[in-house]
């Protein structure tokens, strides 16, 4: 007994030590978030891990652009912002050194992205910094089913994996600019319903309909009425979709793409296959998980995640794309 | 003038895809209602939604005037058109009411008013690069199909024409005072009153025509549209327009459409479409 005593006190002992030094070690690091013109940019959301992996902490930046991860261990760490919208583009720094007990302040210029700051021109940044996403229970429609209806702001997937393409899809990417994107002919661009725009939801039992305020009148409509695809499928831009309940989740199976459309910014082939499952946790969250499967463009599945937030009281405006009225010219 | 409008609004929509409505033909959709042979039973009554409303959602098509009352009405120009016919779109897959809006109305000449916009299709109008847009109620009553989906909260139109929508908010709202950005389409509100769906549209742009004949329509124009579900494969579409800016007084007419089950609407993205200006010349 008394070699266990022993052995306890020293493992309690060491335990207590470990303790002490986290708890010694206050450690804060400020973020301070600003714009190529020097203003602070608020709700960015950063992520800071340890560069050894391990926990993944996140924040987001206040009003002046600020934001404090505290109580960290001494050691090396990497922090992302992801892309936001079509503002900023994505910032990354790895091995910022965090020092025992140290107060570190890291000012942080976010680069443009594709609206080069145009004030106004990103609809998901300005929904998500002027109103707070509304909580309650995620409801439901008479028949028992999570009601996915509603207007919902789209956002970019926030630890976003890149696709492993086959080395010809590559090849076409390099020698593609953002004005070769089918839009700039309105058709189009948005054939895994993934950019952050603004998109309604709309439920009927029969079927789902999701319309983008973008994406030239493209919309997807969803057949719940347990269709199997066509055994003969005649390819569009926006695909065949049907939809079944797998408990609260809704599991869409689409085929049927044609090969005239930009995955990302890569090409893909007819063969292109998505799933998107979707599940509402509560009143103001459409959870969104995308595998896309492609076995003649892609080395293996491709998977991508984000998170829709309720806006309600939104509307989706008409989009009539009428003023790409020079495509030669934008080439 | 009137000839060259039939046969150019023919052209402008057949720069797209070539529409057929073969593509999920054939295809028995679950929950039809069926006669001993299988096939829909368009007479059955018209379901209803969970909240007890007739249930307006389905793929309707504007019932066809025959080329004898289309020759009847506008004369040896049908027969003109007609000659350049596209299979898919032929002239007398069109709705007499795209061809003149007006063409019931025995005083069509004097509901025009005087100082109204000159009647022909304003060069290049509707018709931006990349994309002709057909507007409100073209959209409706050409060769191709409409799709209602009804939900609680929101009726949406999707129009096969150029792959666009409306949206008819059923919430309780009223049309807002004032539109801050008017639409091909418009905003439109609608309620139920007994099981008629009433629904009310204001705050259109004004850069489509009302029909080929070059009725035009200002941004004061206001839409008041009645649906009924006659049964399962009838529907009964009254549309009031009232725009005192261009017409004397204000007009209905009255379009009913045949569901067509058991299949869909085609996508129509119109590319390439870099001459338009040049054909409506």
């Amino acid at each position: 007994m008394p070699a266990r005593v022993l052995l306890f006190s020293a493992a309690f002992i060491a335990l207590l030590s470990g303790a002490a030094q986290a708890q010694n070690s206050q450690a804060t690091l400020t973020i301070v978030i600003h714009d190529p013109d020097g203003r602070p940019v608020a709700g960015a959301p950063i992520q800071l891990q340890a560069s050894s992996g391990g926990e993944l902490r996140n924040g987001a930046s206040g009003k002046d652009g600020s934001y404090t991860f505290s109580a960290l261990p001494a050691g090396t760490f990497d922090l992302v912002i992801p892309r936001i919208g079509f503002t900023f583009q994505k910032f990354e720094r790895k091995a910022i050194t965090i020092l025992r007990s140290e107060a570190q302040r890291l000012e942080i210029g976010l680069q443009w992205a594709g609206n080069l700051g145009t004030v106004g021109d990103d609809d998901s940044a300005i929904l998500r910094a002027a109103r707070a996403v509304p909580m309650g229970p995620a409801p439901r429609t008479p028949d028992g089913k999570p009601d996915l209806s509603g207007v919902w702001n789209g956002q970019n997937d926030t630890n976003p994996q890149e696709p492993a393409v086959l080395p010809w899809a590559e090849q076409i990417r390099k020698n593609r600019s953002e004005r070769d994107d089918p839009s700039t002919l309105c058709l189009p661009s948005d054939i895994l319903l993934n950019s952050p725009n603004v998109f309604e939801v709309i439920q009927t039992p029969k079927q789902v309909l999701i319309v983008g305020e973008y994406n030239v009148g493209a919309h997807r409509q969803i057949f719940l009425d347990g269709r199997p695809h066509p055994t003969e499928i005649n390819p569009t831009w926006m695909g065949h979709s049907i939809g079944r309940w797998e408990g609260d989740m809704l599991v869409v199976d689409t085929l049927g793409f044609h090969d005239r459309s930009w995955l990302g910014a890569y090409p893909h082939t007819e063969k292109l296959h998505v799933v998107t499952r979707y599940s509402r946790p509560d009143l103001g969250h459409l959870d969104i998980q995308i595998t896309v499967e492609d076995p003649d463009t892609l080395a293996r599945p491709w998977t991508l995640h984000h998170v829709w937030e309720l806006v309600p009281g939104e509307e989706i405006q008409e989009f009539v794309c009428e003023n790409n009225k020079d495509p030669q010219h934008i080439k | 003038m009137k000839k060259r409008a039939i046969s150019v609004l023919g052209l402008v929509f057949v720069s797209a895809v070539v529409v057929t409505h073969a593509q999920w033909l054939n295809y028995p959709t679950p929950g039809v209602p069926r006669t001993p042979d299988g096939k829909p039973k368009l007479d059955a009554p018209a379901p209803r939604t969970a909240d007890g409303h007739p249930d307006l959602s389905g793929v309707w098509m504007h019932e066809l005037t025959p080329i004898s009352e289309l020759r009847r009405l506008f004369g040896a120009r049908i027969d003109e058109a007609a000659k350049t016919d596209i299979p898919g779109i032929e002239t007398d897959t069109q709705h007499k009411y795209v061809l003149n809006i007006l063409i019931d109305f025995p005083d069509r000449e004097s509901m025009v008013r005087p100082n109204g916009e000159r009647p022909e299709l304003r060069r290049g109008g509707s018709c931006a690069p990349g994309r002709a847009v057909a507007g409100f109620p073209v959209a409706g009553l050409l060769s191709e199909p409409i799709k209602i989906v009804q939900a609680p909260r929101l009726t949406v139109v999707l129009y096969e024409v150029g792959n666009d929508h409306r949206q008819i908010f059923t919430d309780g709202r009223t049309l807002p005072a004032e539109v801050n950005l008017p639409a091909y389409f418009g905003y439109s509100v609608g309620r139920w009153d007994g099981d008629t769906f009433v629904v009310q549209t204001a705050g259109f742009n004004d850069q489509t025509p009302l029909d080929a004949a070059g009725h035009r329509h200002s941004d004061q124009l206001r839409v008041v549209e009645r649906f009924r579900r006659l049964d399962f494969g009838h529907l009964d579409i009254e549309m009031t327009f009232d725009d005192p800016k261009v017409y004397t007084r204000p007009f209905t007419i009255r379009v009913p459409h045949n569901l067509i089950a058991d299949s869909d609407i085609f996508e129509m993205f119109q590319q390439n479409e870099k001459d338009c200006a040049h054909m409506q010349q």
